[in-house]
This record gives C-alpha cells, structure tokens and sequence, in this order.
C-alpha cells in the first residue's frame, strides 16, 4: 500500500504544485496589501474607510484559501481515474495483481490527506488569530459562530459536490480535464436548476427556495455521484 | 552454433548435425563431454526440449553417451562414426549432383570439371 | 516457489469467444497447454492473438467460454492468477517518470513470491540501469525491463504477447536469451504469440495457428511438419480430379501444374493421387513453417 500511495502522490505532482500555490496565494495578496498600506506616506483621508486590521485580513485569507482549496480537491478527483487512462498507466496495471479496490484507496486516501492538510493549515491559523485576539485588545468587531458557519457551510457541500462530479466523471471517461471541468460547473448548474425550479413553483419565497435547495442537494448529488462513480470503476474489467 | 529457421530440415536434426561436425572435425574428443542442454540451447537460442531431441538422436546413433550426473560424453569410436556418417552424406550429395547431371545429358567429363571447379571455389571460400 | 497440485494442463482455454458487437474477435478457441511445454500461436495481425491473451489475464471479459490457467479461472479470480503467471505486453505502459529501480519496488511490493535474487541477476544480465527513468530506455531495454518484472516472482507460467516485435536483431537476440535462460533454469510453461516464424521454430514445442479467430491448427511443431506437404502434379486435362486429397489444405491450379498441400501426409496420400486418372508426375514437397503457415491462411481465404 505503500508503494501505491507514493506512485499516486508523485502521479499528481502538477496538482499537488497548483494546490500549494492556491494554498497560499491569497495570504501573499494580504501580505502585499499590508505592506503596501505600510508603506503609504499620506495618513487615510476622512471618509475613506480604514482598511481592516491585519488580523481580520490574514483570517480573510484563510477562508479563501480554504475556498481555492475546492478546486485542488476537484482537481485531483478529475485525474483520479481518466488520468490513468490517458497516459495508459491503466493498462500497465490492470495485468498487476493489484485489486481496484486498493487502487482507489490510495486515491480517496491522497485526496483526504490533501484536504486534511490544507484545511488543517487553514484552520490553525485562524485559531491562532483567535488567541491572538483573546490576548491583545483591538477594536475588531466581535465575530459571531453564525458569520462563519453560513460560508463554512456552503464550501463544505460545494466541495463535496464538485469533488464528487469530478470523481464519477473521471470513472466513466478518459479525459482528465474534461472531468475536472464537469466537477467545477456542476455547483453552478445546480444553483441555476435550483434557481429555475423556484421560479416557476413559487417566486415569492425564491432565495429561501434555492438556498436551502443548495444545501440539501449538494450533499444528496455528491453520495449519489461518488456511490455510481467508485461502484463502476470496481466493476469494470477492461483498463 | 547457427540454426537456419528457413531450411526445411527440423531443427533438431541441424542441430544434431552440428555436433556430428564438431566430432568428426575433433573439436570435441572421445571421453571429452559435450555442452550442457542450457548451454547450447542458449547457444544455438533454442528450446533446450529441442536440443535433447538433438541429443537423444546421437545417443541412439551411438555417437554420445549419457552418465548420471555429470552429463554427455563423446563415445570411445565417436569421431569415427561421425566421419562414416559425413562421408555418407557428401556420397548421398554427390550421388544427387550426378543424377542430375545425367538427367540433363551431361557427360562423365562435363560432371568431373564441375566437380573440380567445386573443389577450388570451396576451398578458396575456405581460407 | 509456490507447489502446484493440479496436473491438469497449465494453460486451459474453452470455447473462448469474443465478440464486439457484430465483429468477431475470437471465435470458439480451445487449445490447452501441457506443463514445461512452450506454446507458439502464430497468426496475422487482428487474428485475435491479443484479445485471447488478454482474456487469459482477466483483463477482458469473454463474450462466452472459459480460460483458465493453472486451474484458475480468469474472469473469477484474475487476482489470484497473475501472482502466479508472468506477463510481459507487446506495448509498454510502464509510467515513464519512474526510475527502473522505483519500478522494480512497486511491483516487489505487490507479489508474495518476489525473489530478489532472480531479479538482481536478471537485470545485471540485461545490464539495465538502476537509476535511469524509463523515459530513457529503449524499446529494448524496456522489453527487457518488462521480462525482468515478469520473471522475478517465479511465475510457473509466462505468457508473452509479441514480445520481439519492433526489436533490432540484437535486443532480440539478448531478450531470446533471457527468455531462454529463464525457461531453462525454472521450466515454466510458456505461451507466447508472434508473427515471426523464426521464434516459432526457435522456441515453441507446440504450435497453433491463429486466423481470423479461428484455430486452424494445434500440434507439436515437428509433426505438424512431418505430416503436412505440398504435392505438385501435373493435370492432362488441366482438370481436377473427383475425389481430392482429405485433409486439404490449400491448393492451386495453373495450367496444368496442380498445386495442393495435405495435412495427414502419408504415403497412401500419394498412392491414391498416382492411381488417379488425368493426375500424372506427382512430387511431393517438403514445407517449412513459413510456406506451411502461408498456405494455411491461403486456404482460408479461398473458403471464405
């Protein structure tokens, strides 16, 4: 098993790269735009508003990077099983006495482990910031459970569902990027079948409709879309 | 040693035929032992199921002999019965040349001067 | 080395069939291999040779039929028949950013029966380089790579699609003696499917010839050629006779020289042909496996 968690972690190399970038891309703008703020010889005009503290900024940047994070995830679900195919590595190891069902574990098991670590790096920031806000007094404005439980919400079945489009698309064909695309519209797709869904049967209560609709179809498609996906890559004979 | 897959004589025999050469030109010696089956199935890139083929037939022909465990032998009156044998098959081949020589309408002198000029070519090719 | 209870034949197919749709791949093939024997299937390209290894392996699901080997079934448990068959593929999929000795570490990791040993001589043998991606290989080292994985876990049967093809003489020579050596030191049994004749002859005990997915013959290679023959003869009349030689396989008339070639040659083959009326001359010609398999496929595109 080792040995397979190594070929699928070096397999996705480029992935991996591009997470890493997007993993701390949105800390590098923050930490551009403060020392750009640092920098600046006029003291802020009246009227502007003052930019927010460093803290609040650094733990925007968590939250975005946790939201880039979907899109490594979808990534490496897209390439998970149509990569293979595309560079023919499939057909090298289907003749291995190597069972499916080993293959993708070591596959859903990088993907954990990416999540697992970025979120995990995310996540300690912000509690970082946290303690440093119970430490030191400041003038931020106290930020309630709800405030971030709405958006967490809605990265974690956004996630699941585009991760999991990706994953049973990548089962059925041999196109990496043809996968990862399929997983990164499905949300949109979604968000307008909702929208229209709820125009037509009640137009009045129209955001209430599509958002709970969201957040209730998000996690039903995802286990109906990774189920069908991993059922028929362990069923299928041919590479 | 050299096997022609396109010649329509078995392999086997080529191959028996080889070590008949070998005997009778003194390569290998009465009492002396022959390569092993691996070794000249690899030589010759043979199966070595063909190759004790090979060497049963010289086992029946009484050319080699087996002893357990240390392999195959050249028999005591081996180079000579190799050297019957290729005096046998350069008769039966002249036999054929003068057939069918004759079959053609060519005279006793006609079929000496080309088996002359056969003699020199060969032995030019030879050297 | 694992033991192995069964005595029945090392490789089995039954009435393996393959269809893709309205085309057949592989039609009814039966053929079984004896222990320690090595099997040669010879056939054009698209005979089907591919597609029956494959089925073999487990890695393509008959449309109907049984291939089995060493007792195993290969649609049932693939799993359990590749420890212990050896396969080296006509194409080579190998991930090519992996280093030969990464490669080597991946699939020790995946057989029970991996013996270091084998696989150090082997590739001092083929003198592969350790540390080189397999980007940087030739076809003929990377040939020779897919024998060494092939051959390292002891496998009591090889199956080798199209081994050679595309190897200059001299990686076929090399890859030959690997082949050879490893036949000669483990006695595996060994089917391998080719177009070239000269492995055929080298190599195989037993022959089969595929065509059009069709086993059109299955014997061991030297009566096959002791027993089928060209005769040529000429026809006074320019016609044929009624009762045509059993067992044809071929034939063709020019003029009045009447080519046929018989399986089941013997001499009341000829004596039958003699006592004909309008057949006169009658020769009989040695074939070698070259014409003897060109006139099989000859033949079969006469009937079809």
């Amino acid at each position: 098993m080792k040995w397979l968690l190594w070929r699928e972690y070096r397999l996705n190399r480029l992935i991996r790269i591009v997470g890493a970038v997007l993993l701390v891309l949105p800390y590098v703008f923050v930490l551009i735009g403060l020392v750009a703020l640092s920098w600046a010889s006029e003291p802020p005009s009246i009227g502007v508003p003052s930019p927010p503290p460093a803290i609040v900024a650094f733990g925007g940047a968590a939250f975005y990077s946790i939201f880039l994070s979907l899109l490594t995830l979808t990534f490496l679900g897209g390439n998970a099983f149509a990569g293979e195919r595309a560079d023919r590595s499939a057909e090298y190891l289907a003749y291995l006495p190597l069972s499916r069902l080993r293959r993708l574990a070591a596959k859903l098991a990088l993907a954990l482990g990416t999540a697992v670590s970025i979120w995990g790096f995310n996540i300690l920031v912000l509690l970082v910031l946290y303690f440093v806000l119970l430490v030191t007094p400041s003038e931020v404005p106290s930020v309630r459970p709800d405030d971030v439980l709405g958006p967490a919400g809605l990265f974690v079945v956004t996630g699941l569902v585009m991760f999991s489009v990706a994953w049973l698309v990548s089962s059925l064909q041999s196109s990496p990027a043809f996968a990862v695309c399929s997983g990164l519209i499905s949300p949109w797709l979604l968000v307008i079948g909702l929208q229209a869904a709820a125009w037509i049967y009640d137009p009045l209560r129209f955001g209430l409709i599509v958002a709970v609709g969201y957040a209730v179809t998000c996690p039903v498609l995802a286990v109906v879309c990774f189920s069908i996906g991993t059922w028929y890559y362990l069923r299928r004979v041919e590479p | 040693m050299k096997i022609d897959t396109r010649s329509h004589v078995p392999i086997y025999l080529q191959i028996a035929e080889g070590i008949r050469e070998a005997v009778a030109a003194g390569v290998y010696l009465p009492g002396e032992s022959l390569p092993s089956l691996r070794a000249l199935a690899i030589d010759a890139q043979v199966n070595p199921n063909t190759v004790q083929r090979a060497y049963d037939e010289l086992a029946r022909e009484g050319l080699i002999y087996a002893r357990r465990g240390k392999g195959l032998f050249v028999a005591d009156q081996g180079t000579a019965s190799a050297q019957t044998r290729a005096q046998q098959t350069v008769r039966r081949a002249f036999d054929q040349g003068v057939r069918t020589g004759r079959a053609a309408g060519m005279h006793a002198d006609e079929v000496r001067d080309l088996f002359e000029a056969s003699m020199g070519d060969t032995a030019q090719a030879g050297k | 080395m694992t033991t192995t209870t069964e005595t029945g034949p090392a490789i089995e197919l039954v009435g393996l069939t393959k269809r893709f749709g309205r085309a057949t791949a592989v039609d009814r093939l039966s053929l079984s291999v004896t222990p320690g024997s090595t099997f040669g299937l010879i056939g054009p390209n698209g005979a089907g040779k591919t597609t029956t290894i494959k089925m073999l392996m487990g890695v393509l699901t008959p449309t109907a039929g049984q291939a089995r080997a060493l007792g195993i079934d290969a649609l049932a448990e693939p799993l359990r028949l590749r420890q212990r068959v050896g396969y080296v593929p006509e194409s080579h999929h190998v991930d090519r950013w992996m280093r030969v000795a990464e490669v080597v570490g991946f699939c020790r990791s995946l057989y029970g029966s991996w013996n270091d040993q084998t696989c150090r001589e082997m590739l001092d043998l083929f003198e592969l380089d350790e540390r080189k991606k397999v980007r940087h290989l030739s076809k003929g080292m990377l040939v020779k790579l897919s024998l060494v994985l092939a051959v390292s876990h002891e496998p009591e049967v090889l199956v080798l699609d199209e081994p050679m093809a595309g190897l200059d003489p001299l990686a076929r020579e090399e890859f030959l003696d690997g082949v050879l050596r490893t036949i000669c030191e483990r006695g595996q049994t060994v089917l391998f499917s080719t177009h070239s004749l000269d492995d055929v002859q080298r190599l195989a005990d037993t022959v089969g010839i595929l065509y059009g997915g069709r086993l059109l013959v299955h014997r061991n290679i030297e009566e096959l050629l002791a027993t089928t023959k060209r005769i040529r003869a000429t026809l006074t009349d320019g016609r044929l006779p009624d009762r045509l030689p059993p067992s044809m396989i071929w034939q063709r008339v020019e003029g009045r020289e009447w080519l046929v070639t018989v399986g089941e040659f013997t001499e009341e083959t000829v004596r039958q042909l003699r006592a004909e009326e309008g057949v006169e001359h009658v020769e009989v010609i040695d074939l070698g496996l070259e014409e003897l398999f060109k006139d099989f496929i000859r033949g079969q595109r006469a009937v079809s």
